[in-house]
């Protein structure tokens, strides 16, 4: 066997795969007082996630996986089904009521003692759909989004930096000439570009990916989705796609996760939940889909 | 690769699907191992049950009941009891499953899809693709092909990847029969434990070690 497919090959004949980088357990978040029947009044069975008797929403309750390292899992599911409040509890964004994000290393972010802040630059990378969320800066130069990245990790040689942010923009496909350009006068399609190329500064633990193709181009779609594809792999993360394209998904995901109601109602691989799917849900979100 | 002698093997029990609210199964209790170092041949008429066989074993679909039993050297994993990390990452590791389209960004160059899915450098996969007499698809973005040209190139990529376990749905219909039965004796040789589908007319029976056919949910096995 030649050495490039054994590289990560700890036991050849293993047939479970290594441990997980991130493992989530018991995620729930709620907005709203709360009262003790919103469990029982939420989910699949009541067919909403808004509790009547006290008006919470219950956006996600008991989520659990697991995700490795160089593995990508998709979420799926409609607007209010709680994908993006789960994103939001992945990037940290929202602390939830009950549950734990262990990180391999870092133990459970939330109780970690580094600022989340910290652990955002290090630890648990987003990539917006729209790039201001992502904290870049319009105004400044594409070169000098990734340079702040890099001076954030230490480096402070004006030269260094401004190579390897020149290399980190042209991995990504930017052409040099764009480099120097405010961020504003980009397409969204180059200013996702940018964020990954910040990602890759440092890369992450976990990955996050909101929608990362939706409002572009079908052509700019394509080549997102093959640098997406190609970061990936390089960055060796644990990497969360959200996206309402199953399409999508497919290509990126090897295993997707059904939300409905703030309720994970089925996980399985792409190919499985899409082509045999169990749940009553993702039977219907299956057969809607435009092909 | 070279796998140790009948350190690999798949082992099929009891295996039952059925769709929606049919009352015969597509399939109905079937039962059969392929070792390492062999290769069994599926053959049926069409809608016998061929493609759900080969869905089962690779984890796309989940069967009723029944159980499949993949062992490597003192290991043993059944997939139809696995949680769906583990069923993905067997995909990507040790299983090489041909069983539809390969899914990929639609402008990336075949050559390049088939090295990351079999995990191997650019030059062994158009090395690859040429053992398939196509070598000439591999710049050509892989979403721009005929469907035919995609199941070749998914093909190749399958088989390049030399791993433990091959479980293919009628390769023949994607590649050149010669080319295919080298390929496959290739995998055998190396010790992998091999299931392929066919037609009942499949030249493969030549390189099989057993054929069976699936008729009616369940397998007869030829004499030879």
């Amino acid at each position: 066997m030649t050495a490039d497919t054994v590289a990560d090959w700890t036991d050849r004949e293993s047939l479970l795969p290594p441990p997980p980088m991130v493992s989530v357990r018991g995620l729930s978040h709620r907005f709203g007082p709360g009262c003790d029947r919103c469990v029982d009044l939420t989910g699949e069975e009541a067919g909403t996630n808004r509790c009547h008797a006290c008006g919470s929403v219950v956006a996600v309750y008991d989520a659990s996986f697991e995700v490795g390292g160089r593995e990508v899992l998709g979420v799926v599911g409609e607007s209010g089904s709680g994908k993006t409040t789960l994103l939001r509890c992945l990037h940290l964004d929202l602390v939830p009521d009950a549950g734990s994000i262990v990180v391999g290393g870092h133990g459970d972010l939330f109780q970690a003692t580094e600022a989340h802040s910290e652990l955002k630059r290090s630890t648990v990378v987003m990539v917006h759909q729209n790039a201001l969320a992502a904290g870049l800066y319009p105004r400044l130069a594409a070169e000098s989004n990734v340079a702040e990245r890099l001076l954030g990790g230490g480096a402070r040689v004006f030269a260094e930096i401004h190579a390897r942010a020149a290399e980190l923009l042209s991995e990504l496909g930017l052409q040099p000439e764009r480099h120097t350009d405010a961020l504003m006068t980009f397409s969204g399609g180059m200013q996702q570009r940018v964020q990954l190329a910040r990602a890759l500064v440092d890369p992450p633990q976990l990955l996050l990916l909101d929608e990362p193709t939706t409002g572009l181009d079908p052509s700019v779609q394509a080549d997102l989705l093959e640098v997406v594809q190609r970061v990936t792999e390089t960055l060796g993360s644990a990497t969360v796609i959200v996206s309402h394209d199953l399409a999508v998904v497919r290509i990126l995901a090897s295993r997707i996760l059904v939300l409905h109601h703030g309720r994970i109602v089925e996980e399985g691989i792409s190919e499985q939940v899409l082509e045999d799917p169990q749940h009553p849900y993702t039977q219907l979100l299956v057969s809607s889909r435009l092909t | 690769m070279t796998i140790a002698p009948g350190a690999a093997a798949i082992t099929v029990t009891d295996l039952s699907k059925r769709f929606g609210g049919a009352a015969t199964g597509v399939l109905d209790a079937v039962n059969l191992t392929a070792r390492g170092g062999t290769m069994l041949l599926v053959v049926g008429a069409a809608s016998s049950g061929r493609s759900t066989l080969v869905r089962c074993l690779t984890g796309v679909y989940r069967p009723d009941a029944g159980e499949v039993t993949f062992r490597l050297g003192g290991r043993a994993l059944n997939l139809t009891a696995a949680d769906p990390r583990t069923v993905a990452w067997m995909r990507g590791h040790r299983i090489a499953s041909f069983d539809g389209q390969l899914a990929a960004a639609p402008r990336l160059p075949a050559a390049i899809v088939v090295a990351r899915v079999a995990q191997r450098s650019r030059s062994a996969a158009v090395a690859a693709l040429a053992k398939f007499q196509a070598a000439d698809l591999a710049p050509a973005p892989i979403g721009r092909l005929r469907t035919a040209d995609r199941l070749t190139v998914a093909l190749a990529a399958t088989l390049l990847a030399e791993r433990p376990f091959v479980v293919l749905d009628e390769p023949e219909k994607s590649a050149d029969p010669d080319s295919l039965a080298s390929s496959l004796k290739r995998a055998v040789d190396a010790g992998a434990a091999v299931i392929a589908t066919g037609a009942l007319d499949s030249a493969l029976e030549s390189v099989a070690t057993a054929t069976g056919e699936l008729r009616r949910g369940r397998i007869e096995w030829h004499k030879r």
